[in-house]
């Protein structure tokens, strides 16, 4: 089966530069401090965070910058194949990285000696797993009012036959490579950069440009669901 | 951004206004590049300091509120030992906390006068309600705190069989079947604070 029927389009009607759908909401939960819901296309990704708190164990505790923590777990029917153990080492990279990514993003030094854990789950993957998680990361923490330098918006790109194509499904990651780029996106500064797969250097210009341009759109979709969240808590609190 | 009433609305990383003479960033926002950032979701508020302009962001008082030494605190008392009591703070002043946090009464700090005879399991039992203020920030886990007052000490409590105490005087409470011993504080009306 071809990745890009002959007209140019995909298996799901999109353009090569199109991005999928993406709805989210904030605020599901009340024990959390902060949590959001993401879904891009069939990846839907559900994010808690919770502190500045409290530093559980001792000898992490640093007196001038917060603690980060990020876990990420799937559940049992998220994928094709049933995931037998929530965390495995690929979560586990994974969370690493997405904790990574905020260590550039909140403002440690605001926190110091308390710690900040961010919870994700997967629900269901198709692609963007990472960049799915990084998005609603962030909607979470905004949403739990921890002070940020930027949103990080996050973005996949592939490439199939010389074309490269923006926000890979599954299907279409599969037969080429995943590159995910995460950015500050009104510092335009690259938080970063990953590949499931060895790419091409002559491609990797042109999956990265569109990456990034992705990351733009994906920002601009946030900004304005946060915007419409942020109006609607606002014309509540001045009615009070 | 505009939300409906005039208020400019706001998200982190959006560019507000130029960082100089006439404006400086407050709560809620960042300078970079000689430009004032905002770094929390929320309304845009400029309140004016001598000759500049304080720029602000925030949700009201939707603002972390976390204990400071001489602020009075509403807690919880979870476990009672010979020589101290440990407590959840679960209120600062008016702001309830996201999240409790710990504290400690040590027996010298139960009270003013005959610190020496304090009786930790005369004063204070599991499940009270107190007000306390916070000496110090204590160790990295808890907050030292005090009832060292007439206006601090047991606020709510339960008799062993669960009804209602009230207090009968400074040092006891009472329910339809018996009288138990506390660290009664006499509850000033709301407004009437004044340590």
């Amino acid at each position: 089966m071809e990745i890009i029927s002959p007209e140019g389009l995909r298996q799901d009607g999109r353009t090569p530069t199109c991005l999928r759908i993406i709805k989210c909401r904030l605020g599901l939960y009340d024990r959390p401090n902060g949590s959001a819901y993401i879904e891009m296309g069939n990846t839907k990704v559900l994010a808690a965070v919770y502190g500045p708190r409290e530093v559980r164990s001792k000898n992490k505790q640093n007196l001038d910058e917060c603690v980060i923590q990020c876990e990420m777990s799937r559940i049992a029917a998220c994928g094709g194949e049933r995931v037998r153990r929530a965390r495995d080492k690929r979560t586990r990279a994974l969370s690493h990285q997405i904790a990574g990514v905020f260590h550039a993003a909140i403002r440690k030094s605001k926190y110091p000696g308390s710690q900040i854990d961010i919870y994700v789950q997967v629900l269901q993957e198709d692609g963007g797993v990472m960049s799915a998680c990084v998005n609603a990361s962030t909607l979470a923490l905004i949403h739990a009012g921890v002070e940020l330098l930027d949103y990080v918006t996050s973005c996949t790109a592939s490439i199939n036959k010389q074309t490269a194509i923006l926000d890979a499904t599954n299907m279409e990651g599969q037969a080429g490579c995943e590159v995910t780029v995460s950015l500050l996106p009104n510092k335009g500064s690259i938080v970063s950069l990953d590949s499931s797969h060895t790419v091409h250097r002559d491609q990797f210009e042109a999956v990265m440009d569109l990456a990034t341009a992705g990351c733009q759109q994906v920002y601009q979709e946030l900004f304005s669901q946060v915007e419409a969240y942020l109006q609607d808590k606002h014309a509540i609190m001045s009615h009070r | 951004m505009k939300s409906g009433n005039g208020h400019i609305v706001c998200v982190p990383g959006q560019r507000i206004c130029e960082a100089g003479n006439t404006h400086v960033g407050g709560e809620g926002t960042y300078t970079f590049n000689n430009y004032i950032y905002a770094s929390l979701p929320g309304q845009v508020i400029v309140t004016q300091r001598g000759e500049l302009n304080v720029v602000k962001v925030g949700l009201g008082q939707q603002g972390t509120v976390m204990p400071e030494a001489g602020s009075i605190v509403t807690c919880r008392v979870l476990n009672v030992s010979p020589n101290l009591a440990t407590v959840s703070i679960i209120c600062v002043g008016p702001h309830k906390l996201h999240t409790p946090v710990s504290g400690t009464i040590r027996k010298q700090n139960v009270r003013d006068h005959q610190i020496d005879t304090v009786e930790m399991y005369n004063c204070f039992r599991p499940d009270d309600i107190i007000l306390a203020i916070v000496v110090s920030l204590g160790d990295l886990r808890h907050y030292e705190l005090s009832t060292a007052g007439t206006e601090l000490g047991v606020v709510t409590a339960r008799c062993e069989d669960g009804h209602p105490l009230v207090p009968a005087s400074w040092t006891t409470m009472k329910c339809k079947c018996r009288t138990e011993r506390r660290k009664v504080a006499k509850v000033m009306p709301p407004g009437s604070h004044n340590v």
